[in-house]
This record gives structure tokens, C-alpha cells and sequence, in this order.
């Protein structure tokens, strides 16, 4: 009886311990491994021969399908600027200007990585569709009150996240991930 | 502390296997679950609807974009890709193998002609494609096709919409 009851307790503890690190590692190893610009984080090996066990997993999870960086370079904000997750029940505005590529866009996703349901239909901003400053830049109001102009509702609660879509880009954001310049996200109050 | 050793050995390396079999069998875990859902048949076209919040079946869909589909399995055969490149516009046609690597991607500024032309085979197998189609050997005989156009505005998405009824994905036998 003392035997099975061990056999038992090994197998219940290897499994949690066995799932509950690969969650930790995925989680550890894609933070670590991601280049950073500000609020935005990439994968450079996302969709790539050359991704690890760990990126594959992450991609797997929340970015099925995602083209070699050489076609086209995700980024995605999980804070605002200050490193604050970013919040459906708060307001931000996210400011930039166009990326050096030839196209580009950013779509918000619940905590779920699908999009949020709202009665606008309105999900994503690219570059041809957005509203403009009078020097060509951009912004974006995200968050649960209508506003005029650029504006993509965030849902009711929970969190949220935005992907940053770089199709083809210029050799210059191709080899400066870190550094090229893009959107600002701040955070302008909570409920 | 002697007698608890072999059984935390134990545990320890169940956990270890446990660990490894998750991570690096996640992919090929969802890429299969994706296939046994996907409303395509293998080897045939399947064109998506414009993505909505409806739209659920693989994380991150683009709602700027208008997406179509093959699930294949090259097992007999080659399969033969033939699409329409939409004028004036962002589209690639890309490949997934069953660990959700991308070998293979092909846009619409990588080619001269109006009809983009992929021959899908397995290593090893010999086939010649005409004028600018070319010849993909696949990692893995079964994956995922995906064909991606940015959608412009409501009156380009119904030329789209009609435009992409001439893609078409068939097994050459």
C-alpha cells in the first residue's frame, strides 16, 4: 500500500512540477530572449528554422503562424511606457509616426491573444487607414470611452495587449529592432 | 534521507520529461489539434471570412488582412499552388511546417508575373516548374499553406473577395 501511495505521490508531484516549469520556462526563456524598444517586445527568431523549443512553444501559444522576421516583424506591448500591464479598465494614447516599411499595423488582443468583441467592429489601425496629425503623425486613443478620431475600445476588464504588424521592412528597422522609433503608449488615468 | 533519495530522483527526472515533452511538444500539439478543426479538406483551398471578434480558430488574426488557407499532406504527391497576385497590395503566400516553422514565404514584390505558381514535394523528389514558379522541398510532409492580402478598404476587400476564388491548391498525383 506504502508503495502505490509513493508511486502516486511521485507521479502527481513530476506531473505539476513537469507542466508548472514549462510554463515558467517558456515564460523566462521568451522574456529573456526578446529584444525590447520601449513598451514593445520582439522574438527574432519567431517563425524561423532557427527558433529554440521554448520560442516555438510561445509562438505556438500566442502567435501561431507568424512569418521570419525577414517578411514581416511582430512586436508586442504587454505595458505602457512606464511598465504598467496595460488595463481595459484604464485610458491610454498610443503616438508615433509611420514605420519604415512597406506596411504596418497594430491590433489590440484581450489576454486571450483574440480579438475583443465590441460594437464598433473596430479592432486594428494600419497605416492607411489611420487619422493623421497635420505633420503626419499619429494617435490613438485605446481604452473603454468613445472618442473621435483613432480610437480602438479595450474591453470591459482584464487585460490586454497590442501587436505591432512590420511587413517587409526597411534593412534599417531590420537591423535595429531596439532602436528604430516606435509608438509611445501612455497611460492617461484609470476607473 | 537515504531511503526518500531514489524517490526524488524520481520525481525530479518524471518532472524533467514531463517539462520537455510539454514544451517541445506544444506545437505540434496545437498545429494538429488546428488540423483535425480546420474546415478545409487536406490539399484544397479554403478561403477564411474577413476576420472579425468571431473569428477564433488560430490566435492574433490580423483584421487588416484577408486570409485563405491549405492544409497539406504531401505524402502522395506534390501539391501545385496557383493564386492571382491582388494588384497594388501586400500578399505572400507562405508555409508552415508541423512544428509551426515558416520554411517558405513568397510576396507579391517577389514576382514579375500576375499569378504566383508553388510547387510543394517532398525532399528528394524531382519536378520542374515553368517560367517563376518554383519548387519548395518541405521539412515535414503535412503542414499549413497561408495566403495573406492587406486589405485596402471595403470596395478592395469585395474585389478581393472575388479576385481569390481563382487561388486554388491541387495534389499532383
Amino acid at each position: 500500500m506504502k508503495l502505490i501511495l509513493k508511486c502516486f505521490l511521485v507521479l502527481v508531484i513530476g506531473v505539476i512540477v513537469g507542466a508548472g516549469s514549462a510554463v515558467v520556462g517558456i515564460k523566462t526563456m521568451v522574456e529573456r530572449s526578446a529584444v525590447k524598444n520601449g513598451p514593445w517586445r520582439v522574438l527574432t527568431t519567431a517563425g524561423s528554422r532557427d527558433a529554440g523549443m521554448y520560442t516555438r512553444a510561445a509562438v505556438a501559444v500566442g502567435g501561431l503562424f507568424a512569418l521570419d522576421k525577414s517578411e514581416t516583424i511582430y512586436y508586442t506591448a504587454f505595458d505602457d511606457n512606464d511598465g504598467q500591464l496595460l488595463r481595459s479598465d484604464c485610458e491610454y494614447t498610443m503616438s508615433g509616426r509611420d514605420i519604415d516599411a512597406r506596411w504596418w499595423s497594430f491590433t489590440v488582443y484581450g489576454s486571450d491573444h483574440f480579438l475583443i468583441p465590441n460594437e464598433h467592429d473596430r479592432y486594428a489601425y494600419n497605416a492607411n487607414d489611420l487619422a493623421r496629425e497635420a505633420d503626419g503623425s499619429y494617435k490613438v486613443k485605446l481604452g473603454g470611452t468613445a472618442t473621435e478620431g483613432n480610437w480602438i475600445p479595450t474591453g470591459k476588464s482584464g487585460n490586454f495587449n497590442i501587436t505591432l504588424r512590420v511587413y517587409n521592412p526597411s534593412e534599417k528597422v531590420y537591423n535595429d529592432l531596439a532602436g528604430v522609433e516606435l509608438p509611445t503608449i501612455k497611460r492617461e488615468g484609470c476607473k | 534521507m537515504k531511503k526518500w533519495a531514489p524517490w526524488i530522483i524520481a520525481t525530479l527526472a518524471l518532472s524533467a520529461i514531463i517539462h520537455v515533452i510539454i514544451v517541445a511538444g506544444l506545437p505540434y500539439g496545437i498545429m494538429a489539434v488546428l488540423s483535425t478543426k480546420s474546415p478545409g479538406e487536406p490539399n484544397m483551398i479554403y478561403h477564411a471570412s474577413p476576420v472579425t471578434a468571431e473569428s477564433r480558430q488560430v490566435v492574433k488574426p490580423g483584421p487588416g488582412l484577408l486570409y485563405s488557407a491549405c492544409p497539406f499532406d504531401v505524402r502522395n504527391g506534390a501539391l501545385k499552388i496557383t493564386s492571382p497576385v491582388p494588384p497594388g497590395t501586400y500578399f505572400s503566400i507562405s508555409a508552415f511546417a508541423t512544428n509551426t516553422d515558416n520554411f517558405f514565404v513568397i510576396n507579391d514584390q517577389q514576382v514579375k508575373s500576375d499569378t504566383m505558381e508553388i510547387y510543394l514535394v517532398k525532399p528528394g523528389t524531382k519536378l520542374a516548374a515553368k517560367g517563376e514558379g518554383k519548387v519548395v522541398e518541405v521539412p515535414s510532409e503535412m503542414g499549413l499553406v497561408l495566403f495573406r492580402t492587406a486589405i485596402k478598404n471595403d470596395e478592395h476587400l469585395r474585389q478581393l473577395l472575388e479576385l481569390r476564388k481563382n487561388a486554388k491548391c491541387e495534389l499532383l498525383e
